[in-house]
């Protein structure tokens, strides 16, 4: 599994998250799974830098907390995809293709 | 990098979703490593989670403030789940927790077994608290001197604190002649026996006619277990004749199951009425005071007590003493309550159990404390998940709990199988124990008394083996555990302690085996001063069926048994025969008073006391026993029977010239002159060293005491056939007596001895082997831990020498310290085993020195393996660790 140095995942980091938010609302340790999952380890973080990458995306308006349930006697807040994030990450995707195909020209694949 | 510049009211929520993320890692069933690697930077994260406090909601409030039941109950059933997962997780470390324990539970539960039908369960009969156990105290007579008929008779009519009531234990031939007999386990018992008892049969009626009606058909009542394995469980066994020593007996009761007698250890088969004493006891006449084969017991009367019956019973010995003056010479009584084990083996017995009960438990111990430190090993690998237990509000009272219930749940497999294992380690003493003692019989079954110690037991032990570890884990700080990378690094002294404690438990339990062994051996090899290879001897009841026995011809005219040993000399290979009063080798001393006329009496005593043994012609010949000044005995002496008498080189030596040939000594009232001195012959089978003897020449033994027929060969027991036949001829119908030779005596006689070695020989070795898993965990787990400091001090060219020096010092001292500690500890308890130790001094140095070499050797060995593996690691790799 490689893991990706921190400076490549501060940019892409927020940018998985809105990613799999945007599939369907997940609440926290779900979504930590998700992104260790779906990236095979590559998109992990620790907890204690998803949970503030995620408060910081709520500030900024970009999600939001959309329902919160109470199971086996323990609250879970399910995020979502604000309207202002769906476009947020509209932008980033197109910028991200951008990228990755000018690196495919580099030869970088 | 997103956490830097976060707020209090983040940080705060920050930490409230890391333990949420956290419980739902556990209730998703990670591994708690595992989950404390995923929240991110330990050393960031830990004081973040350490500061949380309590979260009110894992603990629901009754509204009384405390749990509720229910709650109780779910936090309960939610700890044996979790204890249950938690040691199917680790397959091995259970199973070696629960051999370990089984085995520790399965020795306390031996030992309570044997001390149990030993000494506590009472027996089976009504109010045994009332029941006294009376014996004769005659000067020079020894346990098996009993009481005469006339005596009974005439103490029976005393008036007396309660009832006593007589029987006589004998061995008959079961069977007819041409078809083969077996010796049978008998008692003949007063009318009155069993309603003294309070014994009721569980088939048929006993109705034994009453004395003076001897000579009446001879009835029986047999043993429950008797009926079972000898007559097959026959239902329609009252009536049936057996033929008893070629005499018809007609079964006419059943005993209930679970009577065998009123001594543990010698089941009783069949029950006979005494007055059968004139069928079965060979010369008994019940006039004829000489002869004492009765013993007594007695039901106390309701308020009276044992002192208040002997002092009755004293009064009226020396009434007795005073009308039979030629019989009952100095004859008392000793009483006391009865306890199935008799009054001269008690002190044995009872510091045996006792030894039992104390090695049982240093076994238990040592398993505890092994098993306490798997625990700790155990504990310290999860450090993390007790970490992020604490940090997510457990209480720490709640993680010691769990700590119980994990072992809880490992004491229930223990306990079976230590039930198991108990339960086939008694099949085994019980085949061992009738295999080396002939007659002895044990049940040794387990009853609630045993259960409910296996069980209390059991507690213990689980509450001892968790203790280590749960102060471990009442201390221990959980942000510590929580940055902690490499896991098990503390507790390493209290495991050191603990594999120290379990080495000098094993050290005191080897050296206990190892006396033992040692008795067995110096009593067994010791020169015996005779030929013993040479040698062999039958007991013949010196009253012939003639009825000879007692009487004034008897000395004077041939018989049965002079023409006896004209029989025995006459069988091919035997190269010589002699007789005498007592075997080469008994367990006790006949002392008999001894003046030396010149010298004066010891102090405090008006004379001295020797062992003297009364033997026939050509014994000293027979015997080997080498002439060393003087004569043996003339024929002539022998035939006069006294005024001679040849001293042993102890007894010389102990005397001096008084003792010479030639001088004059009084023993046993009567006046002797020494005649020879002879090498020195064992006569003991406790005492290796020979002490001081004097023979005095016997035509024949006493009247109803033991002949002994001795006879040399090359081969003694090949002429067990012969002679066998030759009795058999002689003694038609009766119990042939069984040709031994003194090797057998003293196998048998060393019975306790070998016993012990077994036992205690067991617990030794599972000790030792429990102790040195210990060692080599101990030793293991420093090289574990010290694994980055081994791989520096190699990369910095510390050679194999130093290193292997290092990790095989580590062992050694914890298992110096344990030695040292075990060594005190067993010179301190050793002389608590003295009774039963043979020719061996309670703190041989011999025993102790090779016991300490030994566990010093075995630490070595047991810091080898972890040294090979310290050898192996490799510095490059352990550097690119760092």
């Amino acid at each position: 599994m490689t893991r990706v140095h921190r400076r490549w995942m501060r940019g892409a980091g927020p940018l998985a998250v809105l990613e799999l938010l945007d599939t369907r609302t997940m609440y926290g340790y779900e979504l930590a799974e998700a992104l260790d999952r779906s990236s095979e380890g590559v998109l992990a973080m620790g907890h204690s830098t998803l949970y503030p990458l995620l408060y910081n995306l709520e500030a900024k308006g970009l999600i939001a907390v959309g329902e919160t349930r109470v199971i086996d006697g323990r609250e879970r807040k399910y995020y979502r995809v604000t309207d202002a994030g769906r476009a947020h990450l509209e932008e980033r995707r197109e910028e991200w293709n951008g990228l990755v195909r000018a690196m495919a020209r580099l030869g970088l694949t | 990098m997103a956490r830097a510049g976060l707020g209090p009211a983040e940080a705060d929520r920050l930490r409230a979703d890391l333990m949420a993320h956290l419980r739902d890692g556990l209730d998703a069933g990670r591994s708690p490593d595992e989950l404390v690697e995923s929240l991110g930077d330990p050393g960031e994260v830990a004081p973040l989670l350490a500061r949380v406090p309590r979260d009110p909601r894992r603990r629901p409030l009754s509204p009384s403030g405390a749990p509720g039941l229910l709650e109780r109950g779910r936090s309960l059933a939610r700890d044996f789940r979790r204890g249950l997962r938690s040691l199917l997780r680790a397959p091995g470390f259970s199973a070696t927790a629960v051999l370990v324990l089984g085995v520790g539970l399965a020795a306390a539960t031996v030992a309570a077994t044997v001390a149990n039908e030993i000494l506590l369960r009472p027996l089976p009969v009504e109010d045994p608290s009332s029941l006294v156990d009376v014996w004769a105290e005659v000067p020079g007579g020894n346990s098996f001197t009993g009481f005469a008929w006339g005596d009974v008779r005439d103490l029976h009519d005393r008036e007396l604190p309660g009832e006593l009531a007589a029987f006589l234990g004998t061995r008959l031939a079961l069977g007819e002649e041409d078809e083969g007999t077996r010796p049978v386990v008998a008692q003949l018992v007063s009318a009155h026996y069993f309603d003294l008892l309070g014994v009721r049969p569980a088939q048929g009626r006993v109705s034994f006619p009453a004395a003076p009606a001897f000579g009446a058909p001879p009835v029986a009542m047999v043993s429950h277990d008797f009926w079972q394995e000898s007559l097959g469980g026959d239902p329609g066994v009252v009536g049936r004749v057996l033929r008893l020593d070629g005499q018809p007996v007609e079964v006419v009761a059943v005993a209930p199951d679970g009577f065998r007698g009123t001594f543990i250890g010698f089941p009783v088969e069949v029950w006979l009425p005494l007055t059968s004493a004139g069928v079965f006891v060979p010369g008994f006449t019940p006039e004829d005071r000489t002869l004492k084969p009765f013993e007594l017991l007695g039901r106390l009367q309701p308020g009276a007590d044992a002192a208040e019956m002997e002092r009755a019973l004293d009064r009226a010995t020396a009434e007795l003493e005073e009308a039979h003056p030629e019989t009952n010479r100095g004859l008392r009584v000793g009483v006391a309550m009865t306890t199935g084990v008799d009054h001269s083996l008690r002190r044995a017995v009872t510091v045996f159990v006792g030894v039992l009960l104390t090695l049982a438990g240093m076994v238990l111990t040592v398993a505890c404390l092994n098993v306490g430190s798997l625990l700790l090993v155990r504990m310290l690998g999860r450090e993390r998940e007790v970490a992020i237990r604490l940090a997510l509000g457990a209480g720490r009272a709640r993680l010691v709990g769990g700590l119980l219930t994990e072992t809880v749940l490992l004491l229930v497999p223990a306990t079976l199988l230590g039930l198991f294992l108990a339960d086939q380690g008694m099949a085994f003493l019980r085949r061992f124990v009738a295999g080396i003692s002939g007659g002895l019989g044990f049940q040794l079954t387990l009853d609630h008394r045993v259960l409910a110690l296996t069980a209390a037991s059991a507690v213990g032990a689980a509450l001892a083996a968790a203790a280590a570890p749960g102060l471990h884990l009442a201390r221990r700080d959980p942000a510590g555990a929580l940055r902690d990378r490499g896991g098990g690094g503390g507790g390493s002294g209290a495991r050191t302690l603990l594999v120290s404690a379990q080495v000098a438990l094993s050290v005191v339990l080897v050296v206990g085996a190892g006396l033992f062994g040692r008795s067995v051996l110096r009593a067994t090899d010791a020169d015996p001063g005779f030929d013993a290879d040479r040698v062999a001897f039958f007991s013949v009841p010196s009253a012939d069926a003639e009825g000879s026995a007692g009487s004034e011809m008897a000395s004077a005219a041939p018989t049965s048994e002079g023409r006896l040993l004209d029989e025995v000399a006459g069988l091919p290979g035997v190269r010589g025969v002699s007789w005498a009063e007592h075997r080469p080798l008994e367990t006790a001393r006949t002392p008999r008073p001894l003046s030396v006329p010149g010298m004066d009496p010891p102090p405090g005593g008006d004379h001295w006391t020797v062992d003297a043994r009364r033997i026939g012609s050509g014994y000293l010949e027979v015997m080997g026993i080498p002439l060393l000044a003087g004569r043996g005995f003339t024929p002539a002496e022998v035939q006069d029977g006294s005024g001679v008498a040849v001293v042993s080189r102890a007894f010389a030596e102990r005397w001096g010239e008084a003792a010479s040939v030639g001088r004059t000594l009084e023993v046993d009232g009567g006046t002797v002159r020494v005649v020879g001195v002879v090498g020195d012959a064992r006569f003991l089978v406790q005492d290796a060293s020979p002490d001081p003897l004097v023979y005095l020449p016997a035509a024949r033994p006493a009247p109803g005491k033991t002949d002994i027929v001795l006879l040399r060969a090359d081969d003694p027991l090949g002429m067990a056939a012969g002679v066998a036949g030759l009795l058999g001829r002689q003694l038609p119908g009766r119990q042939v007596p069984v040709l031994r030779t003194p090797r057998q005596v003293l196998r048998q006689a060393l019975f306790p001895q070998r016993v012990a070695l077994v036992l205690v020989g067991g617990m030794g070795l599972v000790a030792l082997l429990l102790a040195s898993l210990g060692l080599y965990g101990v030793v293991q787990l420093s090289v574990t831990r010290d694994r980055r400091q081994l791989g520096v001090r190699r990369a910095l060219g510390g050679g194999p020498h130093a290193l292997l020096g290092a990790v095989l010092r580590r062992g050694f001292l914890v298992a110096a310290l344990g030695t040292g500690v075990g060594l005190g500890l067993a010179a301190l308890l050793a002389p608590g085993v003295a009774p039963l130790l043979v020719a061996v001094s309670p703190r041989d140095p011999l025993t102790f020195g090779v016991v300490a070499v030994a566990f010093l050797a075995v630490a070595l060995l047991a810091s080898a393996l972890p040294a090979a593996r310290a050898l192996a690691i490799d510095p490059a790799e352990v550097l690119r660790g760092d």
